[in-house]
């Protein structure tokens, strides 16, 4: 046999203790690792992640004051720092199980309770590395979204019998359900409920039912799965989903409150207890909702600018307008960055909480705050909210600004008939001529036009030329489905021809992540997916990243 | 005698103070695998004795654990985290950490697992029982443990194995049969015991519920205990 090493493995160990760090150095040493980094809480390592690629993660889950290792967790994932080869340990002096049960979206890789010893850690870390490999080619094609080649792979793998048969059959379920395939979904749900009742396999049945409009029988099975597994929030979640449904707002709310007692951290699950509250005018219990996102939130990549305005209208409920107002203004304090999509979201927000607040003053000149970032950075503002701003101009007898918007919300959506007849029916409601909407819809055709110049310059050689139109074009429109996949093709042409680099693949992979589609990508966008992945892979194999 | 509160109360004091002890066990063990890892077992003349605290800290700091459970599982706190386990993998895991121990002292300690053998079980907790019965063995064995698994009518059976001269009478157990109890009084394994049947227990699927056994094997040739999980 081999002997197993981990030469050449970049390790990060997350630990505030420092008499931990060394002695998982010195137990890691053993293995020959020969290049591993400290980092004592969550910010540094989320600044090391971000700089630097990392074989293994090792987490301590308490990380003293600032981020917790499931926010290091979480942030790493959402942004994407982390690929999908990384192997994440969370070690914990906790049981695990509560950790395991509180999750909302990610989970780490494996959870190690201390104390442990090298043998053990050695131990888990071979078998990852097998599982890892056993799954990479099935989470690849999730990564591009291809659920269909990823369930075909599930299917190959489940005919041989393995030995993580119920794993694969849990993965293969999820993407059944990602494709609203639920006939299949419920026939692999059967075969593991003839075999056991085991809890996934139960919220998945319930959710088959939930997508197919039964909520009874969905909410039947979430209430007794709920019931026999206080623990499993996740099906709280689910239960308070189909109240919703329902209508039943006080219903869904106690469920989440329940799930929300036992995870007080997630702050994903205060944001659907705090809305669901303000629903049923419980305004105490949405307050302080989004006060413990505001407050253990900070140190969350999921606090949003949102958050601050939910709690600002939940002081305009109240009548407490002076803690609406130092809401709002604690909001733009935190998301003040020029040209990020938060900054822009702020002020559209203060726009909306003025507006509320019947101020007419203030939402004027907020709105022009709104204008004034929306010319430094069009890209940033998002196509639903410049048409809500746009209404709100109007009203406002601002019908300059009104138009930029509606025609920046055009551009977004130049080839989207639903969205295009969404915009057309707002600005009916807003008394705007049919005949001036004809005239704002010309944007489609400018885009067209537009889009039509790149094309060519790509189809004849001028391919940097094409490059350069395209990225200016997604840039200003950065929502838009064929201005975004263009800009990508244009950009894989260019580096077929001459070689892929870091920075190429990067902006390419951004255009790419922008586009959005209800239901099965596009032919284009798996076949430009698979032509990023291929182009991607030759710079990857310069450095070998690969497990012995 | 105090009242029915105070006592409570003071179940939760142990609890919080058990967790205390538990940290500072986990920075002593982390210390003790230092020194064992950097004294080589040939040139270092104490190294069987470090191994021996080693193991005993093990040992205080799974008792612990223990406590902890079963204080969890008497407020009604304990809720079960089940999931697919592939049986052999999770058993070679358990017996890692006493594989040098054992050996040290020149007894085999060996794992007899189908290869393709899938159960369904909560992980730590079993492990916590498993390692428990392990630690016992090492105490009354002749030379060899074994630790075996099959599936048997619907349940995944783990067995552990000693040949030392098998569990006194009084400890013969099987909790299918209703009438058998553990008596808390007489042997010091009683807790690791009571333990052991209440994990088994808390394992259910469908009209299935885990259960254990403590038998002797036929002409005194040593003890053996069984886990059953659904």
């Amino acid at each position: 046999m081999k002997l197993w090493s981990l030469k050449k493995k970049h390790i990060l160990i997350i630990d505030d203790f420092p008499g931990m760090r060394s002695m998982l150095c010195n137990m890691l040493s053993v293995f020959s690792a020969e290049s591993i980094t400290e980092a004592s809480n969550g910010e540094e390592a989320i600044q090391l992640i971000t700089d630097n690629h990392y074989d293994v993660i090792l987490c301590d889950y308490n990380l003293g004051n600032g981020k917790d290792g499931q926010q290091v967790l979480e942030e790493a994932k959402e942004k994407e720092l982390i690929p999908y080869s990384t192997i994440y340990i969370m070690t914990t002096a906790e049981n695990t199980s509560e950790m395991v049960m509180g999750a909302v979206e990610y989970m780490p890789d494996d959870y190690l309770s201390k104390p442990f010893t090298k043998e053990v850690l050695i131990s888990r870390l071979k078998k990852l590395v097998d599982r890892k490999e056993n799954l990479r080619k099935i989470s690849l094609s999730i990564q591009q979204r291809d659920y269909v080649s990823a369930i075909e792979m599930c299917s190959k793998l489940l005919d041989k019998k393995p030995k993580n048969r119920y794993e694969l059959l849990k993965i293969q379920t999820d993407l059944y359900i990602r494709i609203k395939d639920y006939q299949h979904a419920e026939e692999n749900i059967r075969i593991v409920l003839n075999e056991r009742e085991i809890p996934w396999a139960l919220l998945y049945l319930g959710q088959v039912h939930f997508y197919r409009e039964e909520y009874d029988e969905a909410k039947y099975i979430f209430e007794d799965l709920s019931e026999d597994n206080p623990n499993y929030l996740f099906a709280h979640d689910w239960l308070a989903k189909v109240h919703e449904k329902k209508g039943d707002y006080v219903l869904s709310q106690e469920s989440l409150s329940k799930a929300v007692t036992r995870s007080p951290k997630s702050i994903k699950r205060q944001k659907i207890l705090a809305d669901i509250s303000f629903k049923n005018k419980d305004f105490d219990t949405s307050e302080s909702a989004y006060r413990k996102i505001v407050r253990t939130g900070k140190h969350s990549c999921y606090l949003s600018p949102d958050d601050f305005s939910g709690l600002a209208r939940v002081y305009i409920q109240k009548g407490m307008s002076v803690d609406a107002v130092s809401t709002i203004n604690s909001m733009k304090d935190l998301f003040c960055q020029p040209g990020t999509d938060d900054n822009i979201k702020t002020k559209v927000n203060e726009v909306l909480i003025y507006d509320e607040m019947l101020n007419k003053e203030k939402t004027v000149s907020s709105i022009q705050a709104v204008m004034s970032e929306f010319e430094r950075s069009p890209g940033s503002l998002h196509s639903a909210d410049a048409v809500t701003i746009a209404t709100l101009c109007y009203k406002n007898a601002q019908d300059e600004d009104a138009n930029k918007l509606i025609r920046h919300a055009i551009r977004n959506n130049h080839d989207n008939q639903s969205a295009i007849d969404e915009i057309i029916s707002t600005l009916t409601d807003m008394n705007v001529s049919q005949d001036f909407i004809k005239s704002l819809m010309k944007t489609r055709e400018e885009v067209v036009e537009l889009n039509n110049r790149g094309v060519k310059l790509a189809t004849t050689g001028k391919i940097e030329d094409s490059i350069s139109l395209f990225l200016k074009a997604s840039s200003a429109m950065s929502e838009n489905t064929v201005i975004n996949l263009n800009t990508a093709q244009s950009l894989i042409m260019h580096m077929k021809m001459s070689g892929a680099t870091d920075d190429l693949i990067r902006v390419t992979k951004k255009h790419l992540d922008r586009v959005t589609f209800d239901g099965k990508p596009s032919e284009k966008y798996r076949m430009l997916t698979t032509a990023y992945r291929e182009l991607k892979d030759t710079i990857e194999n310069v450095n070998d990243r690969v497990f012995p | 005698m105090k009242n029915a509160k105070n006592s409570m109360d003071f179940s939760t004091i142990l609890a919080s103070s058990v967790h205390d002890m538990k940290n500072s066990l986990a920075m002593l063990l982390g210390s003790l695998n230092e020194i064992t890892n950097q004294c080589e077992p040939k040139t270092c003349p104490v190294h069987e004795k470090f191994r021996r605290i080693q193991h005993e800290t093990q040992r205080v700091n799974r008792d612990l654990v223990l406590l902890l459970t079963l204080y969890k599982m008497d407020q009604g706190k304990y809720y079960l985290n089940a999931d697919e386990v592939l049986v052999e993998d999770y058993l070679e895991e358990v017996i890692l950490e006493y594989k040098e121990l054992l050996d040290g002292h020149g007894i085999t300690l060996s794992l007899q697992c189908p290869q393709d053998l899938v159960g369904y079980f909560d992980r730590d907790i079993v492990s916590s029982v498993l390692k428990t019965i392990i630690s016992n063995a090492y105490q009354y064995t002749q030379d060899s443990i074994t630790v075996s698994a099959a599936k048997v009518d619907g349940f995944i059976e783990i067995n552990i194995i000693d040949n030392g001269p098998g569990y006194p009478s009084h400890m013969i157990y099987d909790n299918t049969i209703p009438s058998t109890g553990i008596n808390f009084e007489t042997g010091n394994t009683g807790l690791g015991l009571y333990f052991s049947q209440q994990v088994a227990n808390l394992h259910k699927s469908k009209d299935k519920t885990g259960y254990i056994q403590i038998r002797n094997l036929t002409n005194n040739t040593g003890g053996c205990f069984s886990i059953f999980l659904p």
